[in-house]
């Protein structure tokens, strides 16, 4: 499946901005299953210093510097990409390994897993707390495999949680987010994150695109589309197996990955200090579509 | 030497010296004798004697104090700055046993530094499970951002400090690294040249080694960090400000070393390079000698919330534009829990056991670990890895059966978190206190510094003791003692304490800060502001207590104007200005608040107050001798403050010795800041100030016609408060007029303190400013300045003070005087405007109110 997507973000300046800095997360991954075929990203006013580079998790990041005064910021990334099904999802669907023997598996494996160690462990947006594990307890009972565990946890999240946009804002921890249990794709998969992590399990954070389909007989708005956040769990001898419980399903085709992280602090799609003390006004729009 | 050392017991300064010891004393052995290298000291102590000691160990405090050597506490509310505590009796190490620990600490170094390589590069130890990854991943002092980034040259860790303990075997022990920007090396210097100066006595006979060359070791090790192998390179000291506990280091250390001390907001990223803001424009910096945590140098790709840092810091570093040392993400060394793994790296890396012993660890990160730990928790100290976290370090034997049980609960819930380590018996030294030595448990701090050929090692350090017997705290938050530390020297080597500044900033142009520039200008404003009003109230308050014994009719005319004057120079209406019949029968409560209440704006302590945060803030422009100033400054104030108001009479005094403090602040400042961008700003600061003030006064006083007798008695104070009177006798030889008095205040060019040499003076140093700006005489500012300087050139004294016949007011006459006044506050805003812009940032994106986007 090739997509053709379209991410818009616009920045509104009270007062005039003298020199602005941003680091953008907006290339998309290249993957097994997903190909990057072309990714331009158009910035007004032009940055006088523009440098790509890898971050410490794979990604491809853009930092930007505008040194004159501007009150008004736009960013249009136009990507191009191929998608194929993953395969992970369905090996782990026949994987017969026990979600409490994961930890000492990564950890045996230290020489090709040292990474993945980090993914345990609590940051940013992702703390431990007592009470998220006890939420996530009764997904996994003992003997269980990390399989169904994981379905039982995206489910219980799934119904548990309102979908809310406006209710919460980046700032909200997740812990707020289970007691109110409304929230967005971000706070669905922070709380994910978090619940398998105090388990010992190493989980991901995956920011991206999903394309969404019209109601029947509708024609798709532009602009209607979202960026997008879902999970992906560390499989022993697999690798990354993705779920999304905000729809409580498992990506396929229409999922397009953007970046990983451990939560959205290292994938924010935009992130940046501008020299200014006025108030700021925020856009977003996303088309994603389907070529072909 | 050869009198052989008298038996404790005999002598009264260490009686009772070993009674209830249990440790090893660094001083004395188990049979109360002095050890060999102590002998020769205690001695000199001996011919000085206990009183004498006592009075230097006195004197010594007082130097201190009087250099200005503090150290911040945080929270306390007291003040800014606790005075640094110097005991008088070193710690003394032997040649020998010094040549271990050096041998140990460079292997010690050597292996972090391959470590923190490692850790920013391959992580091969952590693939091969040397390094448990998550005692990297989870400590906070990783710094994914920073992965990959390198420093020219073959040392990541430039520089390297541990803090040593003899153990109860005798072995000297590491306690813990510091590694990202270690202080104390300042206040160890510091302690050397104030015993040095106030107890010489004490080195007779001793070869002490000095600690000059280590500077200049680390001055070479800065200037081979440089981009680009640059060899006269630009180097900052990055400084979080005057709040920082340390900030009295940073600003000696800048001065000692000849570097510009800079906080985060003097420095900008511009195309890829690091700037500082100066007053002629943006310089390049190159190196970075760095006093703020890592966290918060870079609020782009580290923390956000921090205002101490400069946005896109990292992209420069990246591109290999500037080097930070040490570089950021090194302070993942602090991380308590390697301790427990290091053993490893030392056999990875060089195949040999660690030559100093460090203190047994158990990280919790590991099962069998964390359950040692908690079944031997009365014998361990529990800690976080990471040293500045909420979590508070605690003695495993010193909690209640709760304590113990939440402490358990904590580990089990993050165990990474937590590491045990082994309760340490330190050794005592002896501290001379009360008359008497005693010993204290004692901690040197250590340090080295990356070299071409090697790390070398600053032979001495900063010794610390703790504050009480018994106790175990010898940090400085909690107010330990200090010691000078004297490794012996065997051979005197080429130590030449001077080569540092020689190789550093010397063959740069120096710059000014615009932040330094301002403070400087503030500095010039609130002094002449201080000394003003300190005259004009004291001449009040003369007239006022001499009311009292003449009773004549047209003294109250003269002092209400008086008092009014006193509230428009001091801008604290309404005071005697409106409504003001109780404060004029009764002026002492209100003059009163206006030189002692603290918080009231305008009053003499609080200008004071702001004065003395400005010369804090700007504290590496200062020599020693302004500094002794500005301690007297500071003690007179605290007088002031507890002034009480049927006390008044003493404030005659106070007042005249603060004002001749703050002269001869100004005059020692006019001398060593001679010529300098710094000393323009100070005096711009200082003349705006003046006129002013002098306006506000004429105004006040001369905007109204008044009976001859008053106006008599107005003009003589007025003369008087601006120091004019006798001048204007030996010129107009007349009675006391109006006219002739404008003349003398405003256009008198004999007269340093009229308007018009004031103003004269301004135009000068706008002009060399713009000279340097843009190689002309002329700027915004100049231009400005001349404006005012040309109307009161002009101005028509005759026409100015006609008096209308009804309001017996001269109009024209405060017209020009509140004219002049805005004109001269617009200056001072546009030099503020174009010198000292400070630019604040945000996030983008502000995020409270900013949702996920879905």
């Amino acid at each position: 499946m090739r997509y053709k997507i379209r991410h818009i973000t616009e920045y509104r300046y009270q007062d005039t901005v003298s020199t602005g800095h941003n680091r953008l997360c907006l290339v998309p991954i290249n993957l097994p299953e997903q190909k990057c075929i072309s990714s331009n990203i158009k910035i007004s006013p032009t940055p006088d210093e523009l440098t790509y580079r890898t971050d410490f998790f794979g990604n491809t990041l853009l930092f930007i510097s505008i040194y004159k005064e501007h009150s008004q910021l736009e960013i249009i990334s136009d990507s191009v990409i191929d998608i194929e099904n993953r395969i992970n999802s369905d090996r782990a669907f026949s994987s017969y390994v026990l979600w409490r023997d994961v930890k000492e598996q990564v950890a045996l494996n230290g020489e090709t897993y040292a990474d993945v160690m980090q993914y345990t462990l609590p940051s940013n947006h992702v703390p431990y707390s007592e009470e998220i594990k006890r939420f996530a307890e009764d997904c996994f009972p003992e003997d269980t495999t990390l399989w169904s565990g994981c379905q039982a946890l995206m489910q219980k999240i799934f119904k548990s949680l309102e979908f809310k946009p406006g209710f919460t804002t980046v700032n909200t921890p997740v812990e707020s987010v289970l007691k109110s249990r409304k929230g967005v794709c971000q706070d669905f998969a922070h709380l994910m994150i978090a619940c398998l992590r105090n388990l010992g399990l190493p989980a991901r954070y995956v920011s991206g695109y999903i394309e969404t389909i019209p109601p029947p007989g509708k024609v798709k708005l532009v602009g209607s589309d979202a960026s997008h956040a879902w999970v992906a769990v560390f499989f022993p001898e697999i690798g990354w197996v993705e779920f999304d419980p905000t729809n409580n399903l498992l990506p396929s085709y229409k999922h397009i990955t953007v970046a990983y992280g451990r939560d959205y602090f290292d994938v924010a799609p935009i992130k940046g200090i501008i020299f200014s003390s006025g108030k700021q006004n925020i856009v977003v729009k996303v088309d994603v579509n389907r070529m072909s | 030497m050869s009198n052989g050392f008298q038996p404790l017991s005999l002598n009264n300064l260490t009686s009772g010296y070993l009674s209830d010891q249990k440790v090893i004393d660094e001083c004395f052995n188990q049979n109360e004798q002095a050890r060999d290298s102590w002998k020769q000291l205690l001695t000199n102590i001996e011919n000085l004697g206990t009183a004498e000691l006592k009075s230097r160990q006195q004197e010594l405090l007082k130097i201190l104090q009087e250099n200005g050597v503090t150290y911040n506490v945080y929270g306390d509310t007291s003040g800014l700055n606790r005075p640094w505590l110097l005991d008088a009796v070193p710690l003394v190490i032997s040649a020998a046993e010094w040549r271990g620990v050096e041998r140990g600490m460079k292997q010690r170094a050597y292996v972090l530094n391959k470590l923190l390589e490692d850790i920013y590069g391959d992580r091969i130890l952590l693939k091969k499970g040397i390094i448990p990854p998550e005692l990297i991943y989870s400590h906070p002092g990783f710094l994914r951002p920073c992965d990959k980034i390198k420093l020219p040259g073959d040392y990541q860790l430039t520089m390297y400090s541990a803090d040593l303990s003899r153990g109860p075997d005798g072995k000297v022990w590491v306690i813990k690294d510091r590694a990202q920007a270690p202080s104390g090396m300042g206040y160890a210097l510091e302690n050397r040249s104030a015993l040095s100066r106030v107890i010489p006595e004490l080195f007779q006979q001793h070869q002490v080694a000095k600690l000059g060359g280590f500077f200049s070791n680390m001055m070479q090790a800065l200037i081979q960090i440089a981009p680009q192998g640059k060899e006269h390179p630009r180097i900052v000291l990055l400084t979080p400000g005057p709040r920082n506990e340390t900030y009295f280091e940073h600003a000696f250390l800048a001065s000692y070393l000849g570097i510009t001390l800079v906080q985060g907001e003097d420095l900008i990223m511009r195309d890829s390079f690091v700037w500082i803001k100066t007053v002629e424009g943006l310089e390049k910096v190159d190196v970075i000698l760095r006093r703020v945590d890592d966290a918060f140098c870079d609020p782009l790709e580290l923390r956000e919330d921090s205002q101490l840092g400069i946005p896109g810091l990292l992209q420069a570093v990246r591109k290999g534009n500037v080097a930070i040392a040490n570089p950021l993400g090194s302070s993942i060394l602090e991380n308590t829990g390697l301790m427990a793994f290091l053993h490893g790296a030392f056999k990875y890396f060089l195949n040999e056991e660690p030559i100093i012993p460090m203190i047994a660890t158990w990280w919790c990160g590991q099962k069998k670990e964390m359950d040692y730990v908690l079944e031997h928790l009365d014998t361990l100290v529990i800690k976080d890895i990471e040293r500045v976290s909420g979590f508070k370090t605690v003695m495993g034997s010193r909690l209640s059966k709760a304590q113990k049980e939440e402490l358990i609960r904590k580990i089990k819930f993050e165990p990474f978190r937590y590491v045990g380590q082994e309760e340490v018996e330190f050794s005592t030294s002896p501290v001379f206190t009360k008359e008497k030595l005693e010993p204290r448990f004692t901690v040197l701090r250590s340090y080295l510094v990356a070299n071409k050929s090697g790390y070398e090692m600053m032979r001495g350090g900063l010794t610390r003791c703790s504050p009480e017997r018994g106790s175990f705290l010898v940090s400085n938050q909690d107010g330990g003692i200090s010691k000078d530390t004297w490794v012996e020297a065997t051979f005197t080597k080429t130590d030449s304490p001077s080569v540092a500044r020689q190789t550093a900033d010397m063959k740069r142009k120096a710059v000014l800060p615009s932040r330094a520039a301002e403070n400087l200008f503030w500095v010039g404003r609130y002094t002449q502001r201080v000394v003003r009003t300190s005259r004009f109230i004291r001449i009040v308050l003369r007239n006022l207590t001499q009311k009292n014994y003449i009773q004549g009719g047209n003294d109250s005319e003269s002092l209400k104007v008086l008092l009014q004057t006193v509230t428009h120079i001091t801008d604290t209406y309404p005071g005697f200005v409106e409504d003001a019949e109780e404060e004029m029968n009764n002026p002492l409560p209100e003059i009163h608040q206006l030189i002692c209440n603290p918080d009231r704006a305008g009053s003499i302590l609080f200008t004071l107050s702001n004065l003395l945060k400005s010369m804090y803030a700007a504290r590496d422009r200062w020599t020693v001798d302004s500094w002794r100033i500005i301690d007297d400054i500071e003690n007179i104030k605290r007088r002031i403050a507890v002034l009480e108001p049927d006390g008044i009479r003493h404030a005659f005094s106070l007042l005249d010795q603060l004002t001749g403090g703050l002269l001869s602040f100004s005059e020692m400042t006019r001398q060593s800041m001679y010529r300098s961008d710094g000393r323009i700003m100070y005096r711009m600061g200082q003349l705006i100030e003046e006129i002013l003030m002098e306006l506000a006064q004429y105004k006040s006083i001369l905007s109204h016609d008044y009976e001859e007798s008053v106006e008599f008695q107005l003009l003589e104070a007025l003369l008087l408060s601006n120091q004019n009177l006798s001048s204007y006798r030996s010129v107009y030889r007349t009675s006391l007029n109006v006219s002739p008095t404008i003349d003398l205040l405003f256009l008198n060019s004999q007269n340093p303190t009229s308007i018009y040499s004031q103003l004269e003076r301004i135009l000068d140093y706008s002009r060399s400013l713009a000279q340097k700006e843009n190689g002309t005489n002329d700027n915004e500012i100049s231009r400005l300045v001349f404006e005012c300087y040309s109307q009161v050139r002009l101005m028509n004294i005759d026409a100015l003070i006609e008096v209308d016949k009804e309001t017996n007011h001269r109009k024209a006459f405060d017209d020009f005087c509140s004219t002049l006044q805005k004109q001269i506050l617009n200056v001072s805003a546009k030099l503020s405007a174009n010198y000292f812009s400070h630019s604040t940032y945000q996030q983008q994106g502000s995020k409270d109110g900013f949702q996920f986007e879905v």
